[in-house]
């Protein structure tokens, strides 16, 4: 979510209903907001319902970071480590040892980019690296096909952004829906 | 005599040409800032996809550490003049009075007299694979023009290429080879694109970048329908280029020797990168030395930021070393090191300390291209000539300690005689 429509206290709400109804959500935030605010902001997440929190950008852009930064959130919640295809083996195996929640996979190095992939080998190689560990596949994620085959390859769910987002930005919410309901018939037919 | 076994000037080989290209980016102690774009209206990274074949993109996002070489392309290699040749260079070690070794991993044996040929090959194949009638790049020495001509030749597409007009004039054999070859050559900036008429008509004699090369040719490949050939910069050129540290790898097992030096040169990076990063996974004690022109002192001066590939700014932002994208060197003896960044692995391990810079002066790069040929016979490129300096001054200053150097010469020079005059 972007950083100029982030309301911590009305997110806080939903998550706090969400929570209560035992169903947990994640805030996504770009590293700016804990370099200007610190671990406070991650505390104030915790307090309004999160259960934990994506940094898609500190193992690019802030890496000397993540050592002491990462168990700190822990400490906290989770931390949900984000990789992608550009992630080196290293980096896997060492922050998902500081870790211990589901795994975010990006299948493209970036949102909105829509670059040739092979799915299989995408996922058998975050599957194999991270052996064991729940990993939800998200970035480029378009159709309903592309959802079943991802739980087919041994996925535990997908995250949806842009798709969505433009049905939001369109007011199109009969679509929205639609596939929202498709995505859960696919989910409950894959268990 | 010393043993020739030894020296290994030369191997006919063709077993020890690798399969398989080897991917850093995985090895990586860190992970690469993606590409991105810092215009909203436009995405420069899906424009990729228009003007790269699809089989390149992948390989520039892959995750894997090895790809397989399709087998027409490793015969084509066998064509070229791979395996090239790694020897000892005893005339040069006696020329310094040096103790240790020094060994040359010389791509200037390559028919077209450099390493650019060996990315130029797979990208025009996968272009014509994918129904491509024809080529784009640019140029800025010429050697990866002529190599994007003559692989687009064996490839039977056409090619057209871009070449940086200070390097058209001072060239002109350049240029010839390349039309021999087929291609068709035009001075950069150009009036064929909108954004050189826009150069031109801001100063008439520009003498041309690399940085606005690249951009005419992005703009001449969208409007046409043809691909864009990378020349250096991107992973997956690199990629391609590992062939140059994978065959030394299997060249050094075979004389029983391990490196303690790694030197190459850097413009974008790809032969430097292609030769350095399959050793540096196996030597992983190996001082690794990136020479650059201290006319273009990307690492000691420039900054490690986002930047854009090109002048016109329509490729992507990436994050590296970089003087700026619109800065214009000087008119230098080495037109393949006027490159204002660098690739992004490069940057990330110079950045980390895991390799070391060095900024080369245009008369010890000259000194050192002249004791090269005089000591080994081998007229080389003057962008090889940054590498050569920087062995030579390292060999001087640590002429007792017995360390193996291994620098690799790029290509050759006897297209670049003019240096010689000046």
């Amino acid at each position: 979510m972007a950083l100029k429509n982030f309301k911590p206290d009305h997110l806080g709400e939903f998550a706090d209903i969400l929570e209560s109804k035992g169903i947990s959500t994640y805030a996504l935030s770009y590293y700016s907001r804990i370099g200007s605010e610190g671990l406070d902001f991650v505390k104030s997440l915790r307090e309004d319902g999160f259960s934990g929190i994506i940094v898609p950008d500190l193992l690019t852009d802030n890496p000397e970071k993540s050592d002491r930064l990462i168990p700190e959130i822990e400490k906290i919640f989770r931390f949900i480590p984000f990789f992608n295809p550009a992630t080196p083996d290293g980096v896997i195996h060492s922050v998902s040892s500081m870790t211990s929640s589901w795994i975010y996979y990006g299948l493209q190095p970036s949102t909105g980019i829509d670059m040739p992939y092979d799915l299989e080998e995408v996922s058998s190689r975050i599957l194999g690296l991270v052996h064991g560990r729940e990993v939800n596949f998200g970035f480029g994620i378009r159709t309903i096909e592309q959802v079943k085959e991802i739980l087919g390859l041994g996925s535990s769910g997908v995250a949806i952004g842009s798709l969505l987002v433009q049905y939001l930005k369109n007011g199109d919410l009969n679509s929205f829906r639609k596939f929202q309901g498709s995505v859960k018939e696919v989910y409950l037919n894959a268990e | 005599m010393p043993s020739m076994r030894k020296i290994m000037l030369s191997s006919q080989d063709t077993a020890i040409i690798p399969n398989e290209w080897y991917n850093v980016v995985p090895d990586l102690p860190r992970q690469l800032p993606p590409p991105v774009d810092r215009d909203e209206n436009k995405s420069s990274i899906q424009l990729l996809n228009q003007i790269l074949p699809k089989a390149i993109l992948k390989q520039e996002f892959t995750f894997q550490k090895y790809t397989r070489i399709p087998e027409e392309v490793q015969e084509i290699y066998a064509q070229i003049g791979r395996p090239t040749p790694l020897f000892r260079a005893h005339g040069l070690e006696k020329a310094l009075d040096y103790h240790g070794k020094i060994l040359v991993k010389y791509e200037g044996a390559t028919i077209t007299g450099s390493h650019k040929i060996n990315t130029a090959i797979p990208q025009a194949f996968y272009a014509r694979d994918e129904g491509s009638s024809g080529v784009v790049t640019e140029t800025g020495a010429g050697q990866w023009g002529t190599a994007t001509t003559v692989a687009a030749s064996l490839a039977g597409i056409t090619s057209k290429v871009f070449m940086v007009r200070v390097s058209f004039n001072q060239k002109p054999l350049r240029k010839q080879i390349m039309e021999l070859y087929g291609g068709e050559i035009v001075p950069s900036p150009s009036p064929e694109t909108e954004f050189g008429r826009r150069v031109l008509s801001q100063n008439p004699d520009h003498p041309g970048t690399l940085g606005i090369a690249i951009s005419e040719a992005v703009e001449y490949a969208l409007e046409h329908g043809l691909k864009y050939m990378l020349g250096s910069v991107f992973n997956s050129v690199l990629t391609h280029q590992s062939v140059i540290g994978l065959e030394s790898e299997k060249q050094l097992e075979i004389l029983g020797e391990t490196p303690d030096v790694l030197i190459g040169c850097v413009g974008g990076g790809s032969n430097f990168g292609g030769f350095v990063f399959p050793l540096m996974k196996k030597f992983k004690d190996a001082r690794i030395y990136a020479s650059t022109a201290s006319e273009v002192p990307k690492f000691s001066k420039g900054e490690y930021k986002y930047d854009y590939v090109d002048t016109a700014k329509i490729l992507p932002s990436i994050k590296m070393y970089t003087l700026g994208s619109d800065y214009v060197p000087e008119k230098i003896y080495a037109g393949g090191l006027r490159y204002h960044g660098a690739a992004p692995s490069i940057s990330m391990l110079v950045n980390s300390g895991r390799i070391n810079s060095s900024d080369m002066p245009e008369d010890k790069v000259i000194d050192a291209l002249k004791v090269f040929a005089r000591s080994q016979g081998i007229v080389a490129a003057p962008e090889s000539g940054h590498a050569i300096a920087t062995a030579i001054e390292y060999a001087r200053e640590n002429r007792e300690q017995k360390e193996t150097i291994l620098v690799n010469v790029s290509g050759h020079g006897l297209l670049d005689m003019s240096i010689f005059q000046r």
